[in-house]
């Protein structure tokens, strides 16, 4: 068990609902906790919450609702065994309204309670969107996973995820700086100034001043989101990670790691039917050997 | 963070300072797949003209990193002008006689689908035109560039790889396209020489 500083959260987003997410980022955490690695999951879809589905239990009484709404004092009282030694499950809230979208106040809360489990890893499942509190919940990670399947859809919604969280992070950094006109508008894509790419926004601050584009640049080097390509069927899928993370260095100026890929499979299918986690039942599936070889490398 | 008119032809490539022939030729055809028109990658990224400036810069990159004397010039002035250091480049160092092993970019590793008996293969004394196709495209390297280096009209590279003897002009041509062909690939000029035309001499031999 890990008492110390040096845990690591791991959150899952991707823009997209549909992708995989959930199933990723469940058969990780067991893939962790079988390598005695105490793990705590934690439902962060708040409204859409289904790990519990994955891990094959039943829905929690106790859940992040439940820490949010202060209906239970202590985050550990929210937990719940999952079965699979080491790992825990902080299931997501089931309330429609309410939980799903808590205060800025209980965000911080939340936030800072995460941070202060006694465990090894801390996993966080995001739900789809872009809103500030999945982007949040991704920033706050040590590694930002971003899963994208093959497909013009999930690509384009990862690009907005991307920017997005970009801007949220730049933003919070630039609140130090008398620099807000700039912000007042990056938000909206047909902005007038033409803003579209992290390149535009330093060139539009240093019309303002060139000292906090360098602030900022170095504020901003820790950003640096791991791609995970799902579903891929062929060579040539495996190939647009690489053309996804050339096009966001080179367009975007974000740094990205290309994690690895996971097969398309139908074991997957089968295992969701049987609400029953694919490396657990099906280790030696295509789709396992990559969740694990992925989870691996961040390890490293 | 670098925009891409403040990069260097490698950093623009995305390849190191110090890479072979075979991964400048990757890196290209990564870089045209991936800003080309039909891109899943980038259609919603950005528009056509900004993919079509992207993409002439990369050409620009390759055109001069592919060509051995214009990538010494161009690695003499990245020295020159303080952006590199000596030791980080490839093409102002002796390049080794044995052919290596096959290179895999690090970031890669683990990340390309396995190369099932690709070493066995480039350890071969005799180079089929078959095992030399095998290896191109276990390297991941067209045709079509390589026709396009070495100016060899891509009739005779697939005569070869097909090993169609018949076809092929006289043996003094063919050794001369071997050479540049495993020079492409980064393998060595003379094994795969020799390799192919002792084949080409027993299937000739009446």
């Amino acid at each position: 068990m890990n008492e110390g500083n040096n845990k690591e959260i791991w959150a899952v987003g991707g823009g997209k609902g549909g992708i995989g997410k959930s199933l990723i980022v469940a058969n990780m955490s067991i893939v962790l906790a079988q390598r005695g690695k105490k793990v705590v999951l934690i439902d962060a879809d708040l409204g859409g919450a289904n790990l519990h589905t994955c891990l094959g239990i039943s829905q929690p009484k106790a859940t992040l609702g439940d820490f949010i709404s202060r209906r239970v004092g202590r985050i550990e009282d929210a937990m719940v065994e999952t079965g699979i030694p080491n790992l825990g499950l902080i299931s997501g809230a089931q309330e429609i309204v309410g939980a799903a979208n808590p205060k800025h106040s209980q965000k911080i809360r939340l936030l800072r309670t995460i941070r202060s489990l006694n465990v090894d890893f801390i996993l966080i499942d995001l739900g789809s969107g872009t809103s500030f509190n999945i982007l949040d919940f991704f920033l706050v990670s040590d590694h930002g996973l971003l899963i994208v399947i093959p497909e013009p859809t999930s690509i384009e919604n990862a690009y907005r995820f991307l920017k997005c969280s970009f801007l949220r992070k730049v933003g919070n950094l630039a609140a130090q700086y008398d620099v807000k006109e700039v912000f007042d508008t990056v938000f909206d894509p047909k902005n007038l100034k033409g803003i579209r790419t992290p390149f535009d926004l330093f060139d539009e601050i240093s019309k303002i001043d060139e000292r906090v584009v360098e602030l900022l640049q170095k504020g901003m080097e820790g950003f640096r989101p791991k791609l995970i390509l799902n579903q891929v069927r062929t060579d040539n899928d495996i190939r647009i990670g690489f053309s996804i993370r050339s096009a966001c260095m080179k367009y975007l100026g974000i740094q990205m790691d290309y994690l690895g890929y996971i097969y398309y499979d139908d074991l997957v299918w089968q295992s969701i039917r049987k609400k029953r986690p694919l490396v657990i039942d099906y280790p030696h599936s295509l789709a396992a050997q990559g969740i694990r070889s992925t989870a691996e490398s961040l390890l490293q | 963070m670098k925009k891409l008119s403040q990069q260097n032809y490698y950093q623009i490539l995305d390849v190191d300072p110090k890479a072979t022939k075979t991964e400048i030729l990757r890196a290209f055809d990564l870089a045209e797949e991936t800003y080309g028109t039909d891109s899943l990658a980038t259609y919603s990224l950005m528009t056509q003209d900004e993919r079509r400036k992207i993409l002439s810069k990369i050409r620009e990159a390759y055109q001069i990193l592919v060509d051995e004397e214009s990538r010494k010039l161009y690695d003499q002035y990245l020295i020159k002008t303080s952006q590199i250091t000596p030791e980080k480049i490839r093409s102002l160092q002796a390049v080794p006689r044995q052919a290596p092993a096959i290179p895999i970019e690090k970031e890669t590793q683990g990340l390309l689908p396995p190369a099932d008996g690709i070493s066995s293969i480039a350890g071969e004394e005799s180079y089929s035109g078959k095992t030399l196709k095998k290896i191109r495209e276990q390297k991941g390297v067209d045709l079509k560039q390589i026709a396009q280096v070495t100016k060899i009209n891509i009739t005779y590279l697939r005569l070869i790889e097909e090993d169609n003897y018949a076809l092929l002009p006289a043996p003094v041509y063919i050794k001369g396209f071997l050479v540049q062909y495993a020079q492409c690939l980064d393998l060595s000029p003379e094994k795969v020489r020799e390799g192919y035309m002792k084949l080409y001499s027993l299937a000739r031999t009446p």
